[in-house]
């Protein structure tokens, strides 16, 4: 009996749909069931056996780590940082999309630290911020402001500051950008009818552009909180998370509780609590940025 | 009629194509199974090799004809790179089918190898730190029968079996230069207070900066805070013994003697007006360039300030004194390092064994540890160290001898996640002495519970 079209064309879906579906359950579901796995146990990283000890790694990760708290609370300053500095990305992405003489130049520019290697802006930045030497303190002294100078990585009230300072020049652009490419998705027309009716810049802004790259912004959101809370590559190579655990972030933190301190257990719990904060976050932010225009 | 046909056909090719993939995907696995046969073949055939009956010695020169490749790993030490590098042809040129590999490892922490480890693949032979056995111990071959082992002065034993040789023991100093001390007056402090003292006398020179340290890295606080309470204590099992004290930073302790020092340090600027922001290279490009008098490193910073200044007239070194009065013993610590171990699952343990052997045979490991300009750990073999032996009998001390692999002591310091370094950087940010220990003996306490 030779096979109906529709069952030979169901197999053929079906084998195409696999080697994908396999790859995807292999690569990304099977570790994430094995994270939550890890979670629950006082696995050390290399031994073959492990224990089960239930939710102990969430309880020492809530009382039993001060540094933790400390850490997440830096993330929260990435993220309230980088959030105040969005409506400065807007503007200078509306800048942008002018007609100017040399935009492709500064668009480029703009971009232009987020391309470079992240290890390479931070050791840049560490030459930066040196007290013998360093070209910002150099320069602070050429405009006669030395006594602002400080311990830019070795003070504690300044040093996440300073970090979050070269967060924000390596990913100020990327976000430029992306809402460069949702400015220039909004049809002209829009502009033009705003223009017939008197519209100024910045009621164009508001009324034409911002609801225009709505979807856009969503997206920054959630990489402003995705980014935030996955901090980890600045810190890292700038100062170690010091001095002391000052500088540490959530992730540097759970990085080094799984390499140097060897629990992979409590490590694994640190990543999952991780992954809730960031759908929470997520979810929370689309909800207050959520278009109600209809409903109303 | 012929649409159906043509979708049949594209159908068909399709399913082809899946098939081509699958197949394809399927050999390589099993061409990987392959591998691990031959390779479970090859440890066979020298486990087979071990045995000492009259067959053996043909199984083994048929052994000895197959080409064996060794791995040496070791961690970025350039004079030890630089050495086994060049060294090991030698061992080629006496065994024509046995080569070795030298690999660098990313890390002297062990993180790398860690994993590694989890992996099932961990070099034939690689360094250990001694705070490591702990980790690498189930992964080890014991080694005790070994001449190598047998020679040396401070094997490192875990659980009873020899698991490490070290190449190398070496002991921490301060390093100075005479003529800072000669322009000012200064002499060698015997004594805490007199080192505290020395100090301020420099500061009050206005020319130099007493202690260079590079407090941005925090492995450069470890002669203070890591070693310090442990030497502090004259106990050489301190770290066996606070695994088992639920409050060992408590006010009072050796490491509350050294906290208030480091914290004299930082509030007197001794170590200049920001050492929180100087690397390591910084704080010992400063010391090199004579702006500061003292750094207080390991022995092993000698080959590396040789190799920059290029002369050690303006160089002398003395014991950091951890003691309060000349009538307490005056120490420092001596710790072997570069414990060379074997990897038990090695597919060729016979021939490791062999060349760790002759990696400490007397003219190889003469060589050798001329060339790091380190103490000998091999018994009759004595290293040429000139500068160091003219400044330990101008500055004499005993040995301290350290011992790093208490099994409680790795367990319960993991868990409290206690790194004496970072605390070291808190204390030079300003956070108080008070807060730190407590902070610290929290952790602690509940580690030691944790792990009784």
């Amino acid at each position: 009996m030779k096979p109906s079209l529709a069952s030979s064309r169901r197999l053929v879906i079906f084998s195409f749909l696999a080697v994908p579906v396999a790859l995807l359950l292999y690569f990304l579901i099977y570790p994430t069931i094995q994270l939550f796995h890890y979670s629950f146990t006082n696995w050390d990283g290399y031994s073959p056996a492990m224990r089960y000890i239930g939710l102990d790694n969430y309880e020492k990760l809530l009382f039993d780590f001060p540094e933790a708290w400390q850490a997440i609370r830096n993330n929260g300053l990435y993220f309230v940082v980088h959030t105040l500095f969005i409506p400065v990305e807007l503007l200078t992405a509306v800048l942008l999309n002018r007609t100017l003489r040399g935009s492709g130049f500064f668009r480029f520019t703009v971009l232009m630290p987020y391309i470079i290697n992240g290890i390479a802006v931070a050791y840049m930045f560490s030459y930066i911020y040196n007290p013998i030497n360093g070209p910002l303190n150099e320069l602070l002294k050429a405009i006669g402001l030395e006594s602002l100078i400080t311990g830019w990585l070795s003070d504690l009230d300044v040093v996440n500051y300073s970090l979050i300072a070269v967060s924000l020049w390596r990913f100020a652009g990327v976000h430029i950008i992306l809402m460069l490419a949702g400015l220039q998705s909004i049809p002209n027309d829009l502009y033009e009818a705003a223009e017939l009716d008197g519209a100024n810049f910045w009621q164009k802004l508001r009324y034409v552009t911002i609801p225009g790259i709505r979807t856009v912004m969503e997206i920054i959101l959630f990489m402003n909180v995705s980014g935030a809370l996955l901090q980890y590559d600045i810190p890292y190579v700038m100062t170690g998370g010091g001095p002391g655990t000052a500088s540490s972030t959530f992730g540097l933190f759970s990085l080094q509780t799984a390499f140097t301190y060897n629990n992979y257990g409590l490590a694994s719990a640190m990543a999952v609590s991780l992954l809730v904060l960031i759908v929470l976050f997520s979810s929370l932010q689309n909800w207050i940025v959520k278009d109600r225009s209809e409903r109303a | 009629m012929r649409k159906n046909n043509g979708r049949k056909r594209r159908s068909l090719l399709a399913l082809f194509a899946l098939m081509l993939v699958i197949a394809v995907a399927l050999s390589g696995c099993s061409g990987g199974n392959n591998g691990n046969s031959g390779a479970n073949a090859g440890s066979g055939a020298s486990e087979g090799s071990a045995g000492g009956d009259a067959n053996a010695a043909t199984d083994k020169e048929t052994e000895n004809a197959e080409p064996v490749k060794l791995k040496l790993a070791m961690w970025d030490s350039k004079t030890d790179l630089e050495f086994w590098t060049e060294k090991v042809k030698a061992y080629t040129a006496i065994k024509p089918n046995v080569t070795i590999e030298v690999e660098k490892v990313p890390d002297n922490s062990g993180q790398y190898l860690k994993v590694r480890l989890a992996a099932g693949d961990l070099p034939d032979l690689f360094f250990l730190k001694q705070n490591h056995f702990q980790i690498y111990k189930d992964a080890l071959l014991p080694l005790d029968e070994l001449e190598a082992a047998k020679n040396n002065k401070y094997p490192t034993k875990i659980d009873g079996k020899t698991l490490g040789v070290p190449l190398v023991s070496f002991a921490e100093f301060v390093y100075y230069h005479p003529s800072i001390f000669e322009e000012l007056g200064l002499t060698v402090p015997q004594t805490m207070p007199e080192f505290m003292a020395l100090m301020d006398k420099i500061q009050a020179s206005g020319k130099y900066t007493p202690l260079s340290i590079g407090g941005k890295d925090n492995w450069t606080f470890y002669p203070l805070t890591e070693f310090g309470p442990h030497v502090l204590s004259g106990d050489t099992g301190y770290l066996a013994k606070i695994a088992k004290d639920k409050a060992p930073f408590a006010a009072g302790s050796t490491f509350d003697t050294i906290a208030k020092m480091v914290k004299e340090i930082a509030d007197k600027k001794y170590a200049g007006p920001d050492a929180l922001s100087i690397s390591f290279d910084q704080s010992t490009q400063q010391f090199e360039a004579k702006k500061a008098a003292m750094i207080a490193l390991g022995q092993w910073y000698y080959a590396s300030y040789m190799e920059k200044v290029k002369n050690d007239e303006d160089l002398a070194v003395f014991p950091l004194p951890f003691r309060n009065t000349t009538s307490e013993k005056l120490t420092s610590l001596t710790m072997s390092d570069m414990n060379v171990g074997i990897n038990k699952k090695s597919e060729s343990v016979e021939e490791a064994k062999a060349f760790l052997d002759w990696m400490f045979s007397p003219d190889v490991y003469q060589e050798y540890i001329t060339k790091v300009q380190q103490f000998s750990t091999v018994n009759g073999i004595e290293s040429d160290l000139p500068f160091f032996n003219k400044w330990t009998q101008a500055n004499p001390y005993e040995p301290f001898v350290y011992d790093g692999t208490d099994a409680g002591y790795a367990k319960v310091s993991s868990a409290a996640q206690y790194d004496p370094k970072l605390a070291a950087q808190e204390i030079f940010a300003g956070k108080g002495i008070d807060k730190v220990e407590s902070d610290l003996n929290n952790k602690w306490a509940k580690a030691v519970e944790a792990n009784p």
